[in-house]
């Protein structure tokens, strides 16, 4: 049955289920593009994750649609998301205009609401069965696990999307380019122990199945095993609203380090706090914290903190990134580029470069999942290469890129924390090496 | 201790918020004697717009068709925002009053609850509609300052201090005018008895309307005050009535004193008990933040339960004013009848359609259950989803885990969800009307956030995997491939049990039982003075209400295969309770028409085929929820007996016309 309102409250925290998997190219800044040149005459000859696919001259698909699927929550009181579908459909757009479609042929984007609802989210998946799309899109759908068993008796890929239930990350014909909670957790455990030296922990999270999980079997127990000596994890309601208690808890030990996995809404109380209440501790936040409007609004209360994000950080001069910022502003009517869609229009760009690699069969569900399934090391777009093998974290066998870079709030701008190297020039921690280092 | 003293002195700021929210919830009682659920709401629209206009100048109005937004200023100052919103917590207190709450003062009790819970809707949609979301997008501005100050060795910003300190001058301001003033003298008179108050020559419109304009803006001011400590979310905001309505109930939804008092006691219990799950980690099974929520609640459900009759009369009195509850006539032939059209829709209709019947037929089923309880006995119990849930979670517990086989597993569920429903029942022997209600709202908190969101009842990950129903070797399950999913095999088990259950409670309304619970529903005491027994009949009634939720409980496990915590909220629960009351709370076909109004039911599908789907539905179901409960305070049941009564009556007088 519906529960139409409160929920989620945990709804909201979807924003924190996202954590660090959003905001690639939040971080990026939108250049300037008015020209009707096509997009792809510009930065054919630059080195993105699209490769060859990319072409110098525009292409535009004609024919017979391609039918691909999009899955989300778009009119909900407890939260609604549609810049997640509006990147997807700029994605398609491009594509439609300058890259060819798929195989020569448009992609039609078929859209369904969940409404926030189990029903919504069922009805959905049944939608996309019914109309024989080749794969679907996700989106936000806190309800996916009853969508999604649908899907996957149909055997019909569900690629991308922010992970905010269970069965996103662990069904067999999930495919996820971000690390979600999980990533973020592990990362700020190695991020910590390694790089900070800290012995003593406190960890902060909203009380709620994924982020509970990870807060405390991905980032306290990671960290114990990674040397940490106490570790002090403090519960607090999804709904609470003051976040002095919890923050005083868990600096209680005179803790080295305190995480922080909350909602996207916590992130400027919890930084403000921090900051009334003289923390000295090293703050870890994800990285839905890391929005400019965040770090602008929590004004001294986010300098030095740190974040976790699953892209390049701007300035960088990342092609993918600036080749974002470039469609968005062509094709994107009126999309902010920095936000949550980067993470749509990201599982998209990976969509077509599988189903264009496939050439005649890039419109077969089997086939498309097999591509994933069998894909190593795989250019993501505005992300790290991904790897379907269902072994980056074994419980969680959707996700196929969990690695992570730690960025530190200076001087009112972002910055690398995580140490480069020539061959790793953004510091990408390796989360699936570090899990399976301490297993 | 000096420790939990630390603790607890960390709880003032949202005590206060919590504090501040109660005393409206009061003012509101005292003027039109209404819980407003969507008190809190109203405190969150205004404070979305304060802040808009603080940050763009922008007035945004809540009102659909008319301009979201007009642009008042180039240079908005704190003080022109500070007064626009004032202005606007005025404009919404007089419309909230005049346009829903006076009109609804004579009123069932329920029928305001069904209007509150439009409100709630409707606020919650115009928000998301008109103002950006997303990560913090609007600027939050402290009006209050905020530098850390030392207390007991604790260091605690000052704003929560101020925040505490406005909360308790406000209550001690309330207190003098409310006993003082001639005022608050004629609230109480209004409150008391409003026909007298009339005949005194007292203005109780007037009263009214200025008490929900101080309720008004007293919500506008806490949620702004709040909003830098606690961030802005249109849910999390409006969830904040739950806390201030267990404050205002502690204080009898009367003494402002004892409110506030209960409201800051509630937030710093609960930094206590946070204090408290971190040093004593409990088992893993015991969610600790459900514990931070949980216990204010027991408590209050304890006190409140021992305080018993000493309870106000107000919501007493108004409990008898139900609507009528006719006789099930023709049960043979309308259930077969409606019987086979269903099975025939569920064996020749599309997918889509069969997930609408199939939604909608479980729902009538949970509707009956409120039928039964509130409708038939006069118990408002706003927990059903509470006792469908433990049966769902118990199903895929016992089949899933422990391999307890079908048809087994499902009745063991049910039998659970009747003990639950037992003792969640048990304070409506000392507890009535109003008070219950917001009663058993407490013990659908406490089972959401300590049973839903235990890992030993849902598993690690919160969202428990039910396995199919299989019997002899037939598969009853929904799931099946292609075009064939929401097996038309389910759809009539699901079907099957609601005609079974309707059948039941038909049967029951016929027979003395069903007589001791109209008679215990139109006065207590005369069905005790008649031989009834009333404390039995009630707790009869929560036990075949809960079973008739857990069986729609365990149908909708078999139907989700996945459930988590956020498909059983107490949210869930207003929502069908509002739609039972649409549809006609006191009648078995006002099951059935909320079965056919929920959301992804048999309508939904219907405006699906015709694509009238849009942003705006949600919006336009709040406003509905409004309208139907001002215009037809008896649900829409209730208004086609009126209409076939005038009808009925008219006629004599129509042929004595035309014989003449």
């Amino acid at each position: 049955m519906k529960s139409k309102w409160w929920q989620l409250t945990v709804f909201s925290v979807v924003g924190c289920v996202a954590l660090g998997s959003t905001f690639t190219s939040a971080l990026a800044k939108t250049q300037s593009t008015k020209n009707s040149k096509p997009i792809v005459a510009k930065y054919c000859k630059e080195e993105t994750s699209l490769g060859s696919l990319l072409s110098c001259t525009a292409k535009k698909a004609a024919g017979e649609p391609v039918k691909i699927g999009m899955i989300n929550t778009e009119t909900a009181p407890i939260g609604a998301f549609p810049e997640l579908t509006a990147a997807t459909e700029t994605a398609v757009r491009w594509i439609n205009a300058e890259l060819g479609g798929v195989g020569g042929r448009p992609i039609e984007l078929i859209t369904c609401d969940t409404k926030f609802s189990p029903e919504g989210s069922q009805s959905c998946s049944q939608k996309m069965v019914d109309a024989k799309v080749s794969a679907v899109a996700g989106g936000i759908d806190i309800y996916a696990d009853t969508g999604l068993k649908i899907l996957e008796d149909n055997a019909i890929p569900y690629v991308g999307g922010i992970p905010a239930a269970f069965g996103q990350v662990k069904s067999p014909i999930s495919f996820q380019f971000s690390g979600g909670t999980w990533g973020a957790g592990v990362a700020f455990a190695d991020y910590a122990v390694k790089t900070l030296k800290a012995k003593n922990i406190g960890i902060m999270y909203a009380d709620f199945g994924s982020i509970k999980n990870a807060a405390i079997e991905y980032s306290a127990d990671i960290a114990k095993k990674l040397g940490a000596k106490n570790i002090e994890t403090v519960p607090f309601a999804i709904t609470a609203t003051d976040f002095l208690a919890p923050l005083t808890a868990a600096n209680s030990g005179n803790p080295d380090a305190i995480f922080v996995f909350a909602a996207d809404t916590a992130c400027v109380p919890v930084m403000r706090a921090s900051q009334e209440l003289g923390i000295q501790a090293k703050m870890l936040l994800v990285g839905a914290c890391a929005t400019p409007k965040s770090t602008t609004e929590a004004g001294v209360g986010s300098e030095g903190k740190l974040f976790n994000i699953e892209g390049p950080i701007s300035g960088g001069g990342d092609p993918d990134t600036v080749m974002y910022t470039s469609v968005v502003k062509k094709y994107g009517q009126g999309l902010d580029p920095i936000g949550a869609g980067t993470v749509s229009f990201r599982a998209m760009m990976n969509l077509w470069v599988v189903m264009s690699n496939l050439k005649e069969k890039g419109t077969e569900p089997q086939a498309i999942i097999d591509a994933f399934r069998a894909s190593k090391d795989a250019p993501s777009f505005m992300g790290h290469p991904y790897t379907c093998d269902g072994k980056q974290i074994p419980e969680f066998p959707a996700l196929c890129s969990p690695q992570e870079i730690m960025v530190r709030y200076a001087n009112k701008k972002l910055v690398q924390a995580s140490k480069g190297t020539p061959s790793n020039p953004y510091g990408w921690i390796d989360v699936p090496a570090i899990l399976k280092k301490v297993s | 201790m000096t420790e939990y003293l630390r603790f607890a002195i960390l709880g003032l700021g949202g005590g206060a918020v919590i504090a501040a929210l109660a005393l409206g919830v009061v003012l509101e009682h005292r003027a039109s004697g209404v819980v407003n659920f969507a008190h809190a709401a109203m405190g969150m629209y205004i404070a979305f717009v304060y802040f808009e206009f603080r940050q763009s100048g922008d007035l945004v109005l809540p009102f659909l068709g008319l301009p979201a937004r007009i642009h008042l200023s180039d240079h908005p100052s704190t003080m022109t925002a500070v007064a626009v919103a004032f202005i606007i917590a005025v404009v919404v207190g007089l419309l909230v009053f005049g346009l829903i709450f006076r009109p609804l003062r004579n009123s069932p009790p329920l029928a305001r609850v069904v209007a509150s819970l439009g409100l709630l809707l409707y606020l919650q949609e115009i928000v998301r509609l008109r103002f950006d979301q997303g990560s913090a997008v609007l600027s939050l501005t402290s009006l209050l300052p905020s530098e850390g100050v030392e207390i007991l060795g604790t260091t605690i910003p000052v704003d929560r201090l101020w925040l505490t300190a406005i909360v308790l001058l406000l209550t001690v301001g309330l207190i003098a005018i409310y006993r003082y003033t001639k005022f608050g003298l004629v609230t109480r008179a209004a409150a008391e008895n409003e026909r007298s108050a009339l005949l005194l020559g007292l203005h109780t419109d007037y009263v009214g309307a200025l008490n929900w304009v101080g309720a008004s803006v007293l919500a506008g001011g806490a949620i702004i005050l709040s909003a830098p400590i606690s961030g802005l979310s249109p849910i999390n905001a409006s969830l904040l009535i739950v806390p201030a309505l267990a404050a205002a109930l502690a204080g009898g939804f009367r003494s402002f004193g004892i409110t506030a008092a209960a409201g800051i006691a509630i937030g710093m219990l609960q930094s206590v008990t946070l204090k408290l799950v971190v040093d004593t980690q409990p088992p893993s099974w015991l969610s600790g933040a459900g514990l931070q929520q949980a216990i204010p609640f027991l408590i209050i459900i304890g006190i409140i339960t021992l305080r018993g009759p000493s309870l106000p009369g107000r919501g007493l009195r108004l409990t008898a004013r139900f609507p009528s509850s006719p006789i099930p006539k023709n049960v043979f032939l309308t259930t077969a009848v409606g019987f086979l059209l269903i099975s025939v829709g569920l064996l020749t209709l599309s997918s889509q359609w069969r997930q609408g019947i199939i939604t909608s037929t479980i729902a009538a089923i949970v509707c009956l259950s409120i039928v039964v309880l509130t409708g038939y006995v006069g118990q408002i119990s706003l927990a059903p989803m509470a006792f469908a849930g433990v049966a769902g979670f118990a199903v895929a517990k016992l089949q899933g885990e422990l391999g307890v086989p079908f048809p087994l597993a499902p009745i063991l569920a049910v039998g659970l969800a009747v003990m639950i429903g037992l003792v969640a029942g048990i304070p409506s022997v000392r507890v009535r009307g109003l008070n219950l209600a917001i009663v058993t709202l407490a013990a659908a908190m406490a089972i959401q956030e300590l049973i839903f969101r235990s890992t030993a009842f849902v598993g690690s990950t919160g969202a428990a995997e039910v396995p199919n129903p299989e019997f002899l070797g037939i598969n009853f399950g929904i799931s099946a491939l292609g075009a064939e999913n929401f097996r038309a095999t389910f759809g009539i088990m699901a079907l099957v049990t609601l005609v079974g259950a309707g059948v039941v409670v038909a049967n029951l309304r016929r027979s003395a039982t069903g007589i001791r619970w109209l008679a215990v529903r139109a006065n207590e005491r005369a069905a005790a003075a008649a031989g009834v027994n009333v404390a039995r009949t009630k707790l009869g009634a929560f036990a075949f209400s809960s079973a008739l939720a857990g069986m729609g409980g365990v149908l909708l496990a078999y139907r989700y295969q996945a459930l988590s915590v956020e498909s059983f909220t107490v949210f869930a629960s207003l929502s069908l309770i509002a739609l039972t009351y649409l549809g006609g709370i006191a009648s078995i076909t006002g099951a059935l028409f909320a079965g056919l109004l929920i959301p992804g039911g048999i309508l939904t599908s219907l405006l699906d085929q015709g694509g009238s789907g849009s942003q705006y539905q949600l919006a336009i179901s709040g406003l509905a929820l409004i309208l139907v409960a001002v215009l037809y305070p008896e649900g829409i049941g209730g208004a086609i007996r009126k209409i076939t009564a005038t009808r009925k009556a008219a006629r004599p007088v129509e042929q004595l016309a035309h014989s003449h």
